[in-house]
């Protein structure tokens, strides 16, 4: 393959303007253009660092905004820098003999140039700008890779009939990329994600085995996210003996999926998840292992650290709750007569209100996913990523995602759709799918052993959500379940999937330390 | 006294204004004071981006400091921070080469104004 000419940039550049609304050509647009072409330089010097192109568009992207409804000048300009990269680049390209402006030169110039918003954004992913310069002068470029072989065999506890897919097994060839052959020793139950976590032995060449490690398969932006958060909240307390995050993750560009590596300092013997350690033992070794072993390993730097901590329930807990509201996107932005708006901030007894069909109109919403196969996606209240613990999301449905383009991180003012489905709805359905033996629209429903009759929860919890509570604060996990905690040799505990690792409440309702506020 | 200012986003992005005390914005004895807007009067006058007010913010100079104010802009004044931008209540500190954002428009104190 040989490298792209700059008119071939220029259109996938003139087109990022477009959908983008900004109707000029800037750098950003250039390098969002570099990025988009499979198998091209940049993409591929940014895989090698862990960096998917998907994932550093919308950082891009995030950092200029979309532009406004009108359009101030005719024509596409150039922006002054963007005339100085062009020139750079041109200058670059006559120094090799050539009169046409190549990829390679294109993005040697926004290097040099150093000053545009995109090179910004890839700094502060972590990506050094000299070893990017140097890497955009040296490396070759050539067809779409085909990673050296390597054997994948599978151990005699991983159940053959469950098949590794072969987008999982592509990662685990990149992510190994080195050795002569892994052997998948078992599945460890995931959690309610739907991640892929696998025990796997690396093997050398010379029939060598490497300490196992755990390895964590999901789609590309929550890795992605995870190793952001594994550095924020969790790199610096953990204890001395467990589970670690060493390389970045491993994220090729021509996968939806991207995969993460845990490897354990203690080397001798594999470790297994609780719910399988569990079935061996008696409740009584259970409760003392997590009394003696779990607790005081990492309680001390993660939920023993409490500060007193008061606050409204949904703050911490709405995010756990299915969307709000449900929508059929309506497009334009005109305000309709009639309709809903919603708002910060959020009033869920008039949400709860809305009837199928009622026109709404939501603002200042952050968007938190895109789903584009479904053509669906999840917006949040507020701004930015963490936009509010992702409190309230919203879910809006029927989009045509290649006309109307949104990005994760995308702030949206306004957006306008008919009412699909409430939470209220949602939950219903869920309860009524269970096939209950009891009436669901009663105040109460059975209780257990000791108490005869329990609050109705899909009546009750609303009300909760406004309840203020006051508990404590601590850095928390934040998805703990049998699947991810593991049980290794000596029994020592280890922790894995950081994917929901950050600041907050770390007990149940109810729990020591919580007690609703006067 | 002279300061310049980067436009650093946006279709005028790479642009630098410079601007002088003697005949730029309002000095008192105490402090120089530019305004930034949409606004023709602006000292800072950036009619490329919808999203900034006529009277959006402005900078002051006073005790060998930059500090930035929000003049209840709609679409707010930001600073950028680790992972999301920060929105400016009030007045705040700039260092110079701190990034702050007017509307959709990012800007750039230059070091050696």
């Amino acid at each position: 393959m040989t490298a792209i000419p700059l008119r071939d940039v220029l259109i996938h550049a003139r087109q990022e303007s477009f959908r983008m609304r900004h109707f000029y050509l800037g750098v950003e647009h250039l390098f969002i253009a570099l990025l988009e072409i499979q198998g091209g330089l940049t993409a591929n010097i940014l895989e090698d660092h862990g960096l998917t192109p998907d994932y550093v568009i919308d950082a891009v992207r995030r950092k200029s905004g979309k532009g406004g409804k009108h359009r101030l000048w005719a024509g596409i300009p150039n922006t002054p820098r963007c005339d100085i990269v062009l020139g750079i680049a041109n200058d670059l390209a006559l120094e090799q003999g050539r009169t046409d402006i190549d990829e390679r030169d294109l993005l040697r110039a926004i290097l040099e140039e150093g000053e545009s918003m995109p090179v910004r954004v890839v700094t502060r992913l972590g990506l050094d700008a000299e070893a990017f310069a140097q890497e955009a002068r040296t490396r070759t470029i050539h067809d779409a890779r085909t990673p050296s072989y390597l054997k994948v065999a599978f151990g005699a506890e991983f159940d053959t009939d469950d098949a590794l897919e072969d987008d999982a097994l592509f990662i685990l060839r990149r992510m190994f990329h080195g050795y002569d052959q892994i052997r998948v020793e078992r599945r460890l139950s995931g959690g309610h994600t739907g991640a892929l976590i696998l025990l796997i032995t690396p093997i050398h060449a010379d029939s060598r085995e490497d300490a196992a490690v755990v390895v964590k398969i999901d789609k590309a932006d929550t890795i992605l996210d995870e190793a952001r958060r594994y550095e924020a909240h969790v790199k610096n307390t953990l204890p001395p003996l467990t589970a670690r995050v060493e390389d970045k993750p491993t994220a090729p560009e021509t996968s939806e999926l991207a995969g993460i590596r845990y490897t354990f300092v203690s080397s001798d013997g594999a470790p297994r998840d609780l719910g399988s350690a569990a079935r061996l033992w008696r409740a009584s070794e259970l409760g003392a292992w997590l009394k003696s072993e779990l607790y005081p390993t990492f309680g001390k730097t993660w939920w023993m650290q409490r500060r007193p901590f008061q606050f409204q329930v949904w703050t911490e807990y709405d995010a756990l709750l299915p969307s709000i509201l449900t929508l059929e996107w309506v497009e334009g932005d005109e305000l309709p007569p009639n309709s809903v708006v919603i708002k910060d901030p959020i009033k869920r007894s008039r949400v709860q209100q809305l009837e199928y069909g009622d026109l709404v109109v939501i603002e200042n919403f952050t968007v938190q996913k895109v789903m584009p196969d479904r053509g669906e996606i999840r917006l949040a209240i507020g701004r930015g990523t963490e936009a509010a613990r992702r409190a309230y999301a919203i879910d809006v449905r029927g989009i045509n995602l290649s006309e109307t383009m949104f990005y994760r991180g995308e702030a949206v003012e306004r957006l306008i759709g008919r009412v699909y489905k409430t939470r209220q709805d949602t939950l219903k359905h869920a309860a009524s799918a269970l096939e209950p033996t009891f009436d669901l629209r009663a105040e109460t429903i059975p209780g257990v052993a000791s108490i005869e009759r329990l609050p109705n929860p899909i009546l009750a919890y609303d009300a909760l959500l406004d309840r203020t509570i006051r508990g404590s604060f601590s850095r928390i996990h934040g998805d703990l379940h049998l699947g991810n905690i593991l049980v290794g040799p000596n029994d020592t505990p280890f922790l894995i999937d950081f994917a929901q690792a950050r600041e907050g409440h770390p007990d149940g309702l109810g729990a020591a330390g919580s007690e609703p506020a006067q | 006294m002279n300061v310049s200012l980067m436009i650093m986003s946006g279709v005028d992005d790479g642009l630098l204004l410079s601007y002088s005390a003697q005949d730029d914005g309002r000095l008192t004895h105490s402090e120089w004071i530019l305004t930034i807007g949409r606004r023709d009067e602006s000292d800072v006058c950036l009619r490329n981006d919808t999203f900034i007010s006529r009277d959006h913010a402005r900078l002051h100079w006073r005790d060998d400091q930059w500090s930035l104010e929000d003049c209840d802009s709609k679409n707010g004044t930001y600073i950028e921070g680790g992972d999301d931008d920060v929105r400016v209540s009030g007045t705040v500190m700039l260092e110079p080469e701190q990034l702050f954002r007017i509307g959709r428009t990012w800007l750039r104190l230059q070091p050696h104004g």
